[in-house]
């Protein structure tokens, strides 16, 4: 079991707020890892910066071993790892099944020409379509999807577009997937499922699960081992039953408290 | 719940027999349309017209694909259309080169045009793009009248076309114009419903979403506007042969903007929409422009343009009502005639309940 992720000194501040405060931590292959905070702690940041969706005023980040801090972001999918995002951005306009098969995308090789072009059941373009839509059906069985199959997703319940982005996710087949608070909005008998199927695609599908949330109860049970953040920095790091009894992580939690307290 | 298996049906041209039965009927009505129309029509006069909307449904799709399907935008199509026109004569002309060769190489010009303009669209959003675009355009047709090569102000003649030898007739350039709008649509309907296609429509919902799902933006953006300027630029070598003459006057801003009127009343992000859309504002803008011959109204409407509007009389009021109707269309339905038609479907499905 090597270090899958490695992050160094990673800072980013926007306008005046360091978002992001040489924050370094390293991820192990098979983990669930899960990074905690209160609201604008850099949670998300982090996720977009380990994505190339934003660039770093500072730090390095490591896949594998090799440097990706400065690549795009579709390069770092092809690299091997997938994300879903805090605000859902599904494709609205497309079926569930359009949704996961872009996922594949990178799996694919059909161009301009083949695509405008096939005419038989045998045509390559078309044999590949074939071969991963059946791919896709794999997902949507592991999810339970099928009755969102072919619907257009905007036309979906909040949790069901959560999981069709966890979908799409997994259809890119990465080592590496990142889930931006994937419970939210899910009643508790979807938060239950959902936390099995992370287990899952940790156990059966053998990819690293990198988890931001909300729900503590949750975040307890399924963590190998957490992150805890206040304001772009780092707090603690360490084993579940170490976080929570963590000053730090109580500090940050009751001031939150407190704040909402007084509002 | 429904169990899928054989999956090629998703991406099967006719995903029903209704589909597979309205296009087969469709077909059939194109080739005899000469034959029908010739009884109570000029048969010239009613091909010229069917050209015309052929020609401007393969321009309303390509300019979908890119506006509709990608959700770019771009007022500078007209520009396209013209390098498509200057590249297909020119070589015909001087080369003598068969119509056949000819049209695809002016094709793939256009679309190298189409590809240097996507790149500033990479940067560019909205209605930064739209000024990009328009300023493209107006420049494409600026540097084509300058150019000797071109023909310069005065335009150039487009030459008889001939195959193996004999001249081709009018009904056989009908032929061939469906023939290649028939194919250029069904190759779109592939390509929107594969892999390009796929993410084509992944930027225009979510470009974050689909670069973080490993599409490249910058090569998918630049292809979308090679793709659609490709299908324009195909157009515009087939509009040269329609009219028997180009002049870089004729490829004005105003046709860009009534290309993209043809999308987005047809319905973006509609193949369907775009040829509906192509055939209605076509045909109106031949039938509008003959508006005084309606009884009692017309001449009441030439009364009132010629008080109020103009001092040459008729030519404003077709405009006017064209767009108005323009106006109806988008106000009403939103999503264009294929909204409308969408909905209507629904209705006869659920009808009478
Ligand atoms: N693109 C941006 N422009 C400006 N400020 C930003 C941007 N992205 C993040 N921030 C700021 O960085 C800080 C961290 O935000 P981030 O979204 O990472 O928080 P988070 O931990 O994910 O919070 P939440 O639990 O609410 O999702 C916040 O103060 C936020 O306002
Ligand atoms: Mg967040």
């Amino acid at each position: 079991m090597g270090s899958i992720l490695k992050v160094e000194d990673l800072s980013i501040s926007f306008g005046g707020i360091k978002a992001l405060n040489q924050v370094s931590f390293e991820v192990e292959k098979g983990m669930i890892y899960s990074i905690i905070g209160p609201n604008g702690a850099g949670k998300t940041t982090i996720f977009n910066c380990i994505s190339g969706i934003y660039r770093p005023d500072g730090g390095r980040i490591f896949f594998n071993g090799e440097e990706i801090t400065y690549l795009k972001p579709y390069q770092i999918a092809r690299k091997g790892i997938a994300r879903t995002f805090q605000n859902i951005e599904l494709f609205s306009h497309m079926t569930t099944m359009d949704n996961l098969m872009l996922g594949r995308h990178l799996h694919m090789k059909t161009g301009v020409w083949r695509g405008a072009t096939f005419i038989y059941k045998n045509s390559k373009a078309a044999k590949e379509e074939v071969a991963h839509r059946r791919k896709v059906e794999e997902i949507i069985d592991f999810l339970e999807l099928q009755s969102a199959r072919n619907h257009f997703v905007v036309n979906l319940p909040y949790g069901t577009r959560k999981l069709v982005e966890l979908g799409r996710a997994l259809a890119l087949e990465p080592e590496l997937i990142l889930l931006d608070e994937p419970s939210a909005g899910m009643n508790m008998e979807e938060k239950g499922d959902l936390m099995f199927s992370i287990q899952d695609i940790r156990d059966d599908l053998g990819i690293t699960v990198i988890l931001v949330e909300h729900d503590m109860n949750l975040i307890m049970d399924i963590s190998d081992r957490i992150l805890a953040l206040n304001y772009g920095t780092k707090i603690a790091e360490g084993l579940p039953e170490e976080i929570q009894k963590h000053p730090e992580v109580l500090k940050a939690y009751l001031g939150e408290e407190e704040k909402v307290a007084q509002s | 719940m429904d169990i899928k298996r054989d999956y090629y049906e998703d991406i099967e041209l006719f995903r029903s027999g209704t589909i597979l039965v309205w296009s087969i009927l469709f077909l059939i009505f194109l080739a005899i349309f000469p034959w029908l129309i010739q009884k109570y029509h000029p048969l010239g006069f009613s091909i010229y017209i069917a050209n015309l909307i052929a020609v401007h449904a393969i321009v309303a799709i390509g300019l979908n694909i890119l506006v509709g399907y990608t959700g770019q935008i771009s007022l500078g199509h007209a520009g396209f259309f013209a390098i498509g026109a200057f590249t297909t004569v020119i070589p015909i002309l001087k080369w003598d080169f068969p119509l056949f060769i000819a049209l695809p190489i002016a094709g793939f010009i256009s679309s190298i045009f189409g590809f240097i303009l996507g790149l500033p669209a990479l940067r560019l959003k909205g209605p930064y793009l739209a000024i990009a675009t328009l300023g493209f355009g107006m420049t494409i047709t600026t540097i084509i009248k300058h150019m000797e090569f071109f023909g310069g102000r005065m335009g150039l003649q487009a030459p008889k076309l001939e195959f193996l030898g004999t001249p081709l007739k009018d009904i056989h350039f009908y032929y061939l114009i469906m023939a290649i709008a028939v194919l250029m649509t069904i190759g779109a309907i592939k390509l929107m419903r594969t892999r390009v296609g796929r993410a084509f429509i992944a930027i225009r919902d979510s470009d974050i979403a689909a670069e973080a799902m490993g599409v490249n933006l910058t090569y998918y953006k630049t292809l979308s506007f090679a793709v659609s300027a490709f299908y324009t630029g195909v157009a515009g070598g087939l509009y040269a042969f329609i009219l028997g003459f180009i002049n870089p006057e004729s490829f004005h801003l105003i046709m860009s903007i009534t290309f993209l009127a043809m999308v987005v009343v047809g319905g973006l992000g509609s193949i369907m929409g775009s040829i509906t859309g192509a055939a209605l504002m076509t045909y109106l803008d031949i039938k509008l422009q003959a508006i005084q011959d309606l009884p009692a109204f017309g001449s009441a409407l030439v009364v009132f343009s010629q008080k109020y509007m103009s001092v040459s009389g008729i030519s404003n009021i077709a405009v006017i009502v064209y767009g108005l109707i323009m106006i109806l269309i988008v106000l009403f339905e939103p999503l264009g005639i294929f909204g409308f038609w969408i909905r209507t479907k629904k209705y006869w499905k659920t009808w009478p309940f």
